[in-house]
């Protein structure tokens, strides 16, 4: 748990602090994410429902007292006995982490942001958002290289701002245009991430279509003026609530996002180790672990099976797991230079059934929207055909 | 290492997305943004999906989001001419007009501090004028020399 944060920061005081853990009694490990999931299930059920009974407050609070101490592991007594102090340690242990700041302005700042806010509420909220996206670039890990870095930055900066100020505009106009905004920002992002297909489809089709049909609906059914509930919310409490929820949400997926790589990494600073000219640690590109029993899969042009063969002893020998090598095939390349013509052969045989259905799905889709909207003005007609018969007769 | 970072960052900045349009989906009260929301959502879901399937080589992330683009595109045309049906019945857009299907026990939502409209919300979209103004010919419009 802590491996991932203590690396992108204070690599040298983790290794002291776990030295010290080790000496005296070990304190049980108060697991954020068991926290974090608790209360997660526990705004999610409040925050829709405007009035919270008192029984249901007490019972969702030993939920989240149930989890909390399953999460740590260990029983009250033992919690009890290792002290306080050790639980204020892991505390101080967190607020170290530029993530839990993120969260905490982001917080702040969405929560100002949101409707039932005045200017300067927003112009704050704006100023704690951008201490937030500070906090956030510091807390993630680094490409390779900088221009890299700087690149998806601009990206993914473009795509957060756009999101929040379409979560928190007045205007539902001005809320399309700032998502048709993010949707080029994740277009971007799949550039970067070599799905061409995948970028250009965001833009034509979400972009493009989707947000164009959400601004003729809005045409249709605009009120007369700005509408006042665009300018209020479901009440203070709910959107305190809401807020902590997403919050809540990021810091579960930051967790199990900060574990997920384990395999790779010991695989690629073995192969580091091993400063084999054959197997650069660069050339991987999948390790899937069975049984641990590790497959790895590279990508390079010497293809000779001894020198595989050999580079996955020398790796079985330094991560104590038996490993194979293999070579990425042509058809899984996903980053090949024919991207396009790969993902069409993909999509037509492999995935063949799956296209025919959503073929399927959109002209039902299609049929369907028409349905309702001549369904919707064949009872217009039958109300203004029901309300004229009077007048026809007396003429 | 450099793919880890990546996958790492992606998965990041998908789930940042998937939350803040979850928050948005839990407090707006117009159906659109509502909806507009929703659809934030799946584009964080996309944006993983893309992230795993590049860390794996695997075109299954992709061929994931294709079905997602397709499947947001059908919901979203069922879903606008829903709201248009809603409109029509409620001539609103908000979702308090519609709080009696809430659940039983629950007390309803009454607004109270309303805020004032203030000046600056008192702005319609407007499109900046583009293009050339079309050639007006004073004699020609104004004395009709072919009558």
């Amino acid at each position: 748990m802590i491996q991932f944060w203590h690396a992108t920061l204070l690599a040298t005081q983790a290794q002291e602090g776990a030295a010290e853990a080790a000496e005296a009694t070990a304190p049980p490990e108060l697991k954020p994410y068991y926290v974090a999931g608790a209360v997660l299930v526990l705004l999610i059920a409040l925050v829709k429902r405007k009035s919270c009974s008192a029984g249901m407050i007490a019972g969702t609070a030993c939920l989240c007292g149930l989890v909390l101490l399953y999460g740590m592991g260990s029983p009250l007594q033992t919690w009890v006995d290792a002290g306080a102090a050790s639980v204020w340690t892991q505390f101080g242990d967190w607020l170290s982490r530029p993530m839990l700041w993120a969260l905490l302005f982001g917080s702040l700042s969405l929560m100002l942001m949101l409707p039932l806010g005045a200017r300067r509420q927003y112009v704050q909220g704006a100023v704690a958002g951008i201490v937030s996206l500070g906090f956030l670039m510091g807390s993630l890990p680094m490409f390779a290289d900088a221009a890299g870095q700087a690149v998806f930055w601009m990206l993914a900066l473009v795509t957060l701002v756009s999101a929040a100020a379409t979560v928190t505009m007045r205007s539902p106009v001005y809320s399309a245009i700032w998502f048709a905004l993010s949707l080029l920002g994740t277009a971007g992002l799949f550039f970067y991430q070599g799905s061409q297909f995948l970028g250009v489809a965001t833009i034509v089709v979400y972009a493009g279509a989707i947000v164009v049909t959400f601004l003729f609906v809005v045409m249709l059914a605009q009120p007369e003026g700005q509408a006042t509930y665009d300018r209020l919310s479901w009440g203070r409490l709910p959107k305190l609530l809401s807020v902590i929820a997403g919050a809540m949400l990021v810091a579960c997926l930051a967790y199990a996002v900060s574990g997920a790589a384990a395999n790779r990494q010991a695989v690629a600073d073995a192969a580091e180790q091993l400063q084999d000219a054959s197997l650069p640690a660069s050339s991987i590109v999948r390790v899937l672990q069975a049984d641990s029993q590790l497959t790895v899969t590279v990508r390079t042009s010497d293809a000779s099976p001894e020198a595989l063969d050999q580079s996955a002893a020398r790796l079985s020998d330094l991560l104590q797991k038996p490993v194979t090598l293999e070579l990425l095939a042509d058809q899984d390349d996903v980053l090949h230079d024919s991207h396009m013509a790969r993902l069409g052969a993909v999509m037509f045989t492999q995935q063949l059934l799956s296209v025919e259905l959503a073929g399927t799905l959109l002209l039902v889709a299609l049929v369907g929207a028409i349905a309702m909207a001549i369904q919707g003005k064949d009872d217009e007609r039958a109300d203004a055909a029901a309300s004229q018969p009077v007048t026809e007769e007396s003429s | 290492m450099n793919e880890i970072a990546m996958l790492q960052n992606y998965l990041l900045i998908g789930g940042l997305l998937f939350a803040i349009g979850m928050t948005g989906f839990l407090v707006r009260r117009n159906m659109i943004v509502a909806f507009l929301c929703l659809e934030m959502m799946l584009q964080g879901v996309s944006l993983s999906l893309v992230a795993w399937g590049r860390y794996h080589m695997d075109w299954g992330g992709q061929m994931m989001v294709t079905f997602i683009i397709a499947v947001a595109a059908c919901e979203a045309a069922i879903a606008m001419a829903l709201v248009l049906m809603l409109f029509r019945q409620s001539g609103t857009l908000d979702l308090v007009f519609w709080q009696d299907t809430r659940e039983e026990g629950a007390s309803p939502h009454i607004d109270t501090n309303i805020p004032e409209e203030t000046e600056a919300d008192r702005v319609w979209p407007t499109l900046t004028p583009a293009g050339r103004d079309p050639h007006w010919d004073e004699e020609h419009e104004l004395y009709r020399p072919r009558v």
